[in-house]
């Protein structure tokens, strides 16, 4: 059980996943002010933000400067702070997307703020944020908005597939927990999430599932290897077939739905002892 | 699976002249054109001004930064396309060395005069699409109308008002005086919401109400029209400053009365014992079944715990 589940998990949904538990999407529209009190934080309505503490810059002087403490110390707060994303694969988004309301598809700010790319038709977006804050985009900062187009759940569901065939990840992100608020979709090198995984073992946590490919369907087309964004999937040589690192597997199941053999196939994590409690 | 870089090993040193790259928002060819996307563009984050919003053509107000450069592979192709010449890259090499770099198309472009130094000059001109300045919108409900529903239905009023018309009556029928009571009371108490909640507009059911009309999604009225009347009706009347709401989505909104301000009046004006009876539920039931009504869709709604024996009211409403 991974640590979200552990936390936020409900065993009368969805098997104690944390994203199959209903209450975790539910919030309230609208709070009072506590008297003399102001709003804090996200609710000011303007920049909030603002990056405290160390950040992965800081990380990469630590390494050049061969400081394994500091390393070690600015690595443990970097992992505390990523602890609110996991990887959810296809079938598992579909049952996500019935659980919350609204669905607002957005601009995403990961791909405008490192490859520059401004989503500004509703047809290119490639975000989706979930739940009642969607209703008060117009207070996030200029820099990052670029509209929300509201969806319901089965326009949600076929942009999301629509996303999968593309070949992104499917990330979905706390905000404030328990409250899960975004479904990022994602890719290597320009979502952060993914770059934290890959390059440091930080970022999102791993999914419940690990892929396996069926050597008697395999036909070594490497349709697969295309889309692992993970570096886990390669095509093996000697044997002509594809080949997983269950280690390095996030379970995010984008080579299962690429398959046009069905020779991968998702195994449930716990089925898997050596990687049944592998989470980073 | 653990993690480690080699420790010690040099990456490559990109520095920013800040002087020549001063608009990097309008700019940004650097992280278009590097192919393992190191860089990126950042508001700088003086304390205080962490609220305020900051126009990207003014200088200096965002700043190009390179926090992948374990990833630069000094392939050189942002020092071919930066417009103002402001990257430079010192190759790891036995510490870091200093390389001079001069691009063939850039000494070309150079010989040949066509170097634009006005570059940003050309960019600040042309307004910013997407930057207007923040609107004074509220997302949050009019206090004062939230007072105006309390000034009628607060607990202690309600209360006050049933203790007069059960007053000396025998227990079976205070119970079915307190029923009609409630019943006649939610209906006001929901019709009083939902006039002040349509009169005082807020940013939030404006978005909503925005995209039911305008775009035709009759989703969003359920839950969140619906929602919004409940929320009021409550923050109105009860003590918390957020309704618990334990559900929404497009099936489903739940919510939880924790410590029911209501009810605690009840035992303290009229007796336990009479509070036990659950008269009250009434109240609720009918304030929403008075906002269904009002949002016209077919709803099933039920009362899984009851303050009496739980200790906590919660409801739900279910769509048909």
């Amino acid at each position: 059980m991974c640590n979200l589940c552990e936390q936020f998990g409900d065993p009368k949904h969805g098997n104690g996943l944390w994203y199959l538990n209903p209450t975790n999407y539910a919030r309230n529209m609208y709070k009072l002010r506590a008297p003399g009190e102001g709003f804090q934080g996200a609710e000011v309505g303007l920049e909030t933000g603002a990056r405290r503490g160390p950040s992965q810059m800081d990380l990469l002087n630590a390494i050049e400067n061969d400081d394994y403490t500091e390393y070690d110390r600015i690595r443990k707060i970097l992992l505390a702070g990523g602890q609110g994303s996991q990887v959810v694969p296809l079938k598992d988004a579909d049952k996500v997307l019935e659980l919350c309301s609204p669905i607002g598809l957005i601009a995403c700010i990961c791909r405008k703020d490192l490859r520059a790319i401004d989503e500004r038709n509703e047809l290119e977006y490639t975000c989706m944020g979930m739940g009642v804050g969607m209703l008060k985009w117009e207070r996030w900062p200029e820099r990052y908005k670029g509209g929300v187009k509201f969806v319901n759940i089965d326009e949600a569901k076929e942009w999301n597939h629509e996303m999968d065939r593309r070949g992104f990840v499917h990330i979905l992100m706390l905000f404030g927990a328990p409250y899960i608020g975004g479904f990022c979709q994602c890719d290597y090198p320009d979502c952060g999430a993914i770059r934290s995984a890959v390059d440091f073992g930080l970022g999102p946590i791993k999914g419940h599932y690990v892929a396996m490919v069926d050597y008697e369907k395999c036909n070594g087309c490497g349709i697969c290897a295309q889309r692992c964004q993970w570096g886990a999937l390669k095509f093996e040589v000697t044997n002509e077939k594809a080949n997983v690192d269950l280690f390095k597997c996030y379970g995010c199941g984008l080579c299962e739905t690429g398959c046009p053999r069905g020779a991968i196939s998702l195994l449930e994590r716990t089925s898997v002892p050596a990687v049944a409690e592998v989470w980073r | 699976m653990t993690y480690s870089l080699p420790m010690g090993r040099k990456f490559p040193k990109i520095t920013i002249d800040l002087t020549k790259c001063t608009v990097p928002f309008l700019c940004k060819k650097c992280l278009q054109a590097c192919p393992m996307a190191v860089f990126n563009v950042t508001r700088v984050m003086a304390k205080e001004k962490r609220l305020e919003e900051m126009d990207p053509r003014i200088d200096g107000n965002y700043v190009l930064r390179a926090p992948r450069r374990d990833k630069c592979t000094v392939c050189n192709v942002c020092l071919d396309i930066c417009p103002v010449d402001a990257i430079k890259i010192d190759v790891p090499k036995q510490g870091h060395q200093k390389v001079e770099y001069v691009s063939a198309k850039k000494s070309q472009q150079k010989k040949s005069g066509t170097v634009e130094h006005d570059y940003f000059a050309e960019l600040k001109k042309q307004p910013y699409p997407l930057f207007t300045a923040p609107k004074p919108y509220s997302f949050d409900l009019n206090e004062d109308m939230v007072q105006m529903v309390r000034k009628d239905f607060n607990p202690d009023k309600v209360t006050n008002a049933l203790s007069e018309v059960i007053k000396g009556k025998s227990k079976a029928e205070a119970q079915k005086t307190g029923e009609t009571f409630f019943k006649d009371m939610g209906e006001k108490w929901m019709r009083r919401t939902i006039q002040m909640g349509d009169e005082y507009y807020d940013r939030t059911i404006e978005m909503i109400m925005e995209t039911v009309d305008r775009q035709g999604k009759q989703f969003l009225i359920f839950p969140h029209v619906l929602q919004r009347y409940v929320e009021i009706a409550y923050l109105a009347t009860q003590d918390f400053l957020k309704v618990p709401v334990t559900l929404n989505n497009a099936d489903e909104v739940a919510y939880r009365i924790p410590k029911c301000a209501l009810y605690g009046k009840i035992e303290e004006k009229v007796g336990g014992d009479f509070a036990k009876l659950m008269t009250c539920k009434d109240y609720c039931h009918s304030a929403l079944a008075t906002a269904q009504k009002q949002i016209n869709v077919d709803i099933l709604i039920d009362q899984p715990a009851t303050t009496a024996k739980e200790g906590f009211c919660e409801f739900s409403m279910r769509k048909l």
